[in-house]
């Protein structure tokens, strides 16, 4: 028979683990059910009632709708920011995580003071300087004046250090070496294969971080058709009457319900990347990887 | 050993960085001072403005406009209607709410010497003021030859005052919200009051509510515009600015009597802590809201869209006047603005549109709020009143208020309504009175006001 | 095997053997190729506008350099401190539920939910992918005790309406759970993934030396998480103390009801883009950087995060 302390001790961890779960998880089912509601109900009604079909089907059409379907236009410019910034990041962060991991150079730990430092400078100070460096090059506007600095990625180089100081052990990489293998081919043969977990790591962290930026896109770009979308959430939190309510006018058919739907649509890539990423995050990696 | 050795040398290496370059910073100190706060807002806006040049014009040339959701349909419609000038339309949040995009990126432009939109809708006319201070001055003047004078002349009286600096105009308003008293009439007959004309009547209505019918109310303090909506119109002192001096005095009787009656209301509920726009107003006084002080657009959003209060049954009767006051007087609470970057290739398209937005018809009569251009603003009201939505003619209300706007509170680069619902509403709700936080209030004005580089005086 | 991978306390550096030759990384120049690149980077996107925004804390709008003129001026300003303050009290919330919650949440998805752990993960995630405006329209629904969904918590905790809940002296809690509901996820799933990577010998060691999950976590898992935990410590203090989203929501939430100066990082944004005084903001910031740094040294000494290898 289990010990009762057992089994309380049991529910205790049950109703902790519940409690986090309801934490994090009621807020978004909320979110999901608004756009099933109209304006009013989501005041009036049950908060976590469903509203209907058809009032799905109607906010659906107003966010289509929307200055002729602009909020799509905000999300594709979102995927090519954020893809394009993803792949330059991981081509740049994971080497340079390697070499500050399993190399020694002059200026190594320099570096990595460096990278600490500028990734815990607050990005209020930084906004000018960047935006007088893209106008310099006459880039402002372009896409590059976003992709090239969400491509530097100090936080991803972190991780990648981390990983590989703390996951790849030192004898494989010196049978490696020992036999003969550059240090290009170390990494490329050995130490890379072994770092899928990082790399799914960093690619994640650099898609979300890119595609939740706000503050870069909305300096560097002039034009709504060129934002991406949280750019454009924060326009549209400015023709929702809830939030100004000098917004609108009756015709702008824009509302909570259509905001919630909107912020649905502008999370569900993050959690399509989540999903796809999360698969590499395999257990027991390295189980029988050294043999001595 | 040999560890802690290597070890120990990269902490004093940066100590000592650190040491060096602080006394590096401190050695510099001779060369010159600080920002006064807002360093150029010393000077006086005239000066650097009244001798306006143009930059080189070009006729033809395309034009940027920045709108907000609500303006893009007549930016476009404009567009439609006039194939000739080219317009590259950006759609922005419209500086609403506090965004403070359009200063952003005005900055960043001035400071990369181009990038200015040509004309710009912002839905807060505060925006005049920094746009003209001298180190940003990003607008050009309107009155000296852009805009006849007869059209200037025909903006309701005070609507062209946010926009006025140094004896020149840099921007038309786009709409005013003249404040009134909005009431219920099917309520009112139904609980036998009359209609109160002067402040001291609303208070006493106010207390016949509280007793008679509980849960019924007749005004809100919480909105973050309560300022403008009960002080303004008791000409209360506590938004004066003349060039660049701030002046506040929240002790003088026009304000005290002011507090007063409100925190009559507050004590008896009949006036509510919470904003018209909060949700749990909605739910708790959709039905029991028997009057509000408000803006000329407070029957069609508040009434009529946020409370859903049938057709026919709101009006609005003329503002509220102190009993032993000469002339009526009321606020006004929000109304946009179109400006025109000094910038511009091409200030006669610019000019144009902004002139066609704000005065013109055909597009003011599909504009939702209440015309600044009194000639635009008649037309409006005769097309309201199709729409069958009040009960009884409000056209008489509406102009008139427009003519009442008091000139003594001013337009500034600080924001009026972040103070109050940013300071004074947490207190008022956690059961202060309006009257005890007085001081509080004249403070956080005057702290604002000197943050933004204002002489308080 | 289970000798060389013995645990060793925090800190504590391994005996170096004399490494043979072609063991060990070879002091060299192949490290500047891994780097190069991130480098140009960082120099182009990093240390150059680092730079220039401390030239302009040491400048004044003309130019002219001012030492620390600024600096002195911003700790005049009659809403420096309050914001530290602010800040200071959000912190030692903050610090302590991310930490705790994290790794406690993190280990039991290695361990007891470790079946549900990929759902769990998902779950734990989702508020994350929420950043900025997407969770502005949540946090006005969720904090008003009239609308929310955990109305009967907060009517419980005896708030009756949205200003009680957002009343001054709760906003650093407010803030911290806000904050926590959003950044919790990505660093559960860091943790997660770190204690993939530790060789489950090590574990069935323990549990046959009959351990505790409890008394595994702490001797066995926990230690060798010490640089995640390390990582997660600096950058929590550092994105602490440069507060800005959260205040700035439910400051567009309530329609203004919180100042928009409740934070130093919020304060300098009103220098640089409300004032026009970009040297005031980078003044500011630079105070942030100096805190987070201070952390950071402290961590990574404590910790030995730049210890290069195992």
């Amino acid at each position: 028979m289990i010990a009762p302390s057992r089994v309380m001790a049991r529910v205790a961890w049950l109703i902790v683990i519940a409690a986090f779960f309801i934490f994090f998880a009621l807020p978004v089912i909320w979110l999901l059910l608004a756009p099933t509601k109209t304006d009013a109900q989501l005041v009036t009604g049950g908060p976590l009632a469903f509203g209907s079909w058809h009032d799905l089907r109607l906010a659906w059409d107003h966010v289509a709708a929307f200055d002729s379907g602009i909020i799509f236009t905000w999300l594709g410019n979102s995927a090519v920011y954020s893809f394009s910034a993803l792949a330059i990041t991981l081509v740049t962060a994971i080497p340079a995580g390697y070499g500050l991991a399993l190399t020694e150079f002059i200026g190594r730990k320099t570096l990595l003071t460096i990278t600490l430092i500028v990734m815990l400078m607050p990005s209020a100070a930084l906004v000018l300087p960047l935006f007088l460096e893209m106008n310099a090059v006459h880039e402002v506007g372009s896409v590059w004046s976003v992709i090239l600095p969400f491509s530097l990625f100090p936080f991803g180089v972190y991780l990648a250090y981390i990983y590989f100081t703390s996951s790849i052990p030192k004898d494989l990489l010196a049978a490696a070496r020992l036999d003969g293998c550059s240090e290009a081919g170390v990494f490329w043969h050995v130490a890379l294969p072994l770092a899928r977990p990082v790399v799914a790591l960093v690619g994640f962290f650099s898609f979300v971080g890119n595609w939740n930026n706000f503050f870069l896109p909305l300096v560097m770009l002039p034009s709504d058709q060129a934002a991406p979308i949280q750019v454009g959430l924060n326009n549209l939190l400015a023709s929702t009457p809830a939030f100004n309510p000098v917004a609108g006018g009756a015709d702008l058919n824009f509302n909570r319900p259509e905001l919630a739907l909107t912020t649905l649509l502008a999370i569900a890539p993050i959690l399509v990347v989540f999903l796809f990423s999360q698969r590499a995050l395999v257990s027991g990696m390295l189980a029988g990887a050294t043999k001595e | 050993m040999q560890y802690t050795r290597k070890h120990r040398r990269p902490a004093v290496r940066w100590a000592a960085a650190a040491a060096i370059a602080s006394l590096a910073a401190a050695g510099l100190a001779a060369c010159g001072s600080p920002n006064a706060v807002n360093s150029q807002a010393g000077t006086s806006p005239s000066a650097a403005s009244s001798a306006f040049h143009a930059v080189k014009q070009d006729t033809s040339a395309p034009i940027t406009v920045w709108v907000d959701s609500t303006r893009l349909p007549g930016v476009k419609a404009y567009q439609q209607s006039h194939p000739g000038v080219k317009l590259n339309i950006v759609t922005y949040n419209g500086d609403a709410n506090g965004s403070n995009y359009l200063q952003t990126k005005v900055e960043l432009f001035n400071r990369a010497g181009s990038g200015w939109p040509d004309v710009v809708f912002s839905e807060e006319y505060n925006d005049a003021a920094w746009s003209v201070e001298p180190g940003i001055d990003w607008v050009a003047p309107l009155n000296q030859g852009l805009v006849p004078q007869s059209t200037l002349a025909n903006f309701a009286p005070n609507a062209l005052a946010p926009c006025t600096s140094g004896g020149n105009v840099y921007c038309l308003r786009n709409d005013i919200g003249q404040n009134m008293l909005w009431y219920n009439s099917a309520l009112m007959k139904k609980f036998g009051y009359q209609v109160p004309t002067t402040w001291e009547q609303y208070q006493a209505l106010g207390a016949e509510v509280a007793k008679q019918h509980p849960g019924y109310i007749t005004g809100s303090v919480g909105d973050p515009w309560t300022p403008e909506v009960y002080f303004w119109a008791s000409q209360c002192p506590a938004n004066q600015i003349s060039g660049n001096t701030v002046s506040v005095n929240t002790g003088s009787p026009d304000c005290t009597k002011m507090a007063k009656l409100l925190d009559a209301g507050v004590a008896n509920k009949s006036l509510t802590t919470q904003s018209a726009f909060a949700d749990s107003f909605v739910k708790q006084y959709a039905a029991k809201t028997l009057m509000l002080i408000g803006p000329s657009w407070y029957g069609q959003y508040v009434f009529n869209a946020a409370l859903h209060v049938p057709a026919g049954q709101v009006a609005a009767a003329a503002p509220l006047s102190w009993s032993d006051q000469p002339t009526a007087s009321t606020g006004d609470v929000g109304g946009g603005i179109w400006m025109v970057s000094k910038n511009s290739a091409n200030l006669k398209a610019a000019v144009a549109l902004a002139q066609y937005m704000s005065t013109d018809n055909a597009y003011q009569l599909t504009a939702p709020t209440y015309p600044a251009y009194q000639p635009a603003a008649t037309a409006w009201l005769a097309a309201q009143a199709k729409q069958h939505y009040f009960a009884g003619d409000v056209t008489g209300v509406f102009t008139k208020a427009a003519t009442e706007i008091w000139g003594g509170w001013g337009s500034g680069r600080y924001s009026q309504e972040n103070i109050w619902a940013a300071t004074m509403v947490p207190q008022i709700t956690s059961g202060k009175t309006i009257s005890s936080l007085l001081g509080t209030w004249q403070t956080a004005i005057e702290n604002q006001a000197r943050s933004f580089g204002y002489t308080v005086g | 095997m289970a000798l060389s991978l013995k645990v060793r306390r925090a800190g504590a550096p391994a005996t170096p053997a004399r490494p043979p030759a072609g063991d060990g990384p070879r002091r060299g120049r192949a490290g500047y190729a891994f780097v190069s690149a991130y480098f140009a980077l960082l120099l182009l996107f990093g240390v150059a506008p680092t730079l220039y925004a401390v030239w302009l804390a040491i400048t004044n709008s003309n130019g002219q350099l001012v030492g620390l003129g600024n600096f002195a001026q911003v700790l005049g300003d009659y809403r420096f401190f309050p914001a530290f303050a602010n800040v200071a009290l959000y912190l030692v919330i903050w610090l302590v539920v991310l930490v705790v919650a994290v790794i406690v949440l993190a280990l039991m998805l290695h361990g007891r939910l470790r079946r549900a752990s990929s759902v769990s993960r998902f779950v734990f995630y989702l508020p994350g992918a929420l950043a900025g405006a997407a969770s502005a329209l949540v946090w006005m629904f969720m904090l008003d005790p009239s609308v929310s969904p955990v109305a009967w918590l907060l009517h419980g905790l005896g708030y009756s309406t949205f200003a009680d809940v957002i009343a001054p002296q709760r906003l650093p809690a407010v803030f911290a759970i806000m904050a926590f509901w959003t950044g919790a996820g990505g660093w559960i799933v860091v943790m997660y993934g770190a204690l993939n990577n530790i060789p489950d010998e090590l574990l069935e060691a323990a549990r046959i030396d009959g351990a505790s999950a409890l008394r595994t976590a702490w001797h066995v898992q926990i230690p060798l998480l010490r640089k995640w935990i390390a990582y997660m410590l600096i950058l929590a203090f550092a994105t602490g103390t440069q507060l800005f989203v959260e205040p700035q929501l439910v400051g567009a939430a309530s329609l203004g009801e919180v100042s928009d100066s409740w934070s130093p990082n919020q304060l300098a944004y009103q220098y640089a883009f409300h004032a026009n005084n970009f040297n005031d903001a980078s003044a500011v910031s630079i105070y942030l950087l100096i805190l987070g740094l201070a952390a950071a040294a402290l961590v990574v000494f404590r910790s030995g995060l730049f210890e290069a290898g195992q």
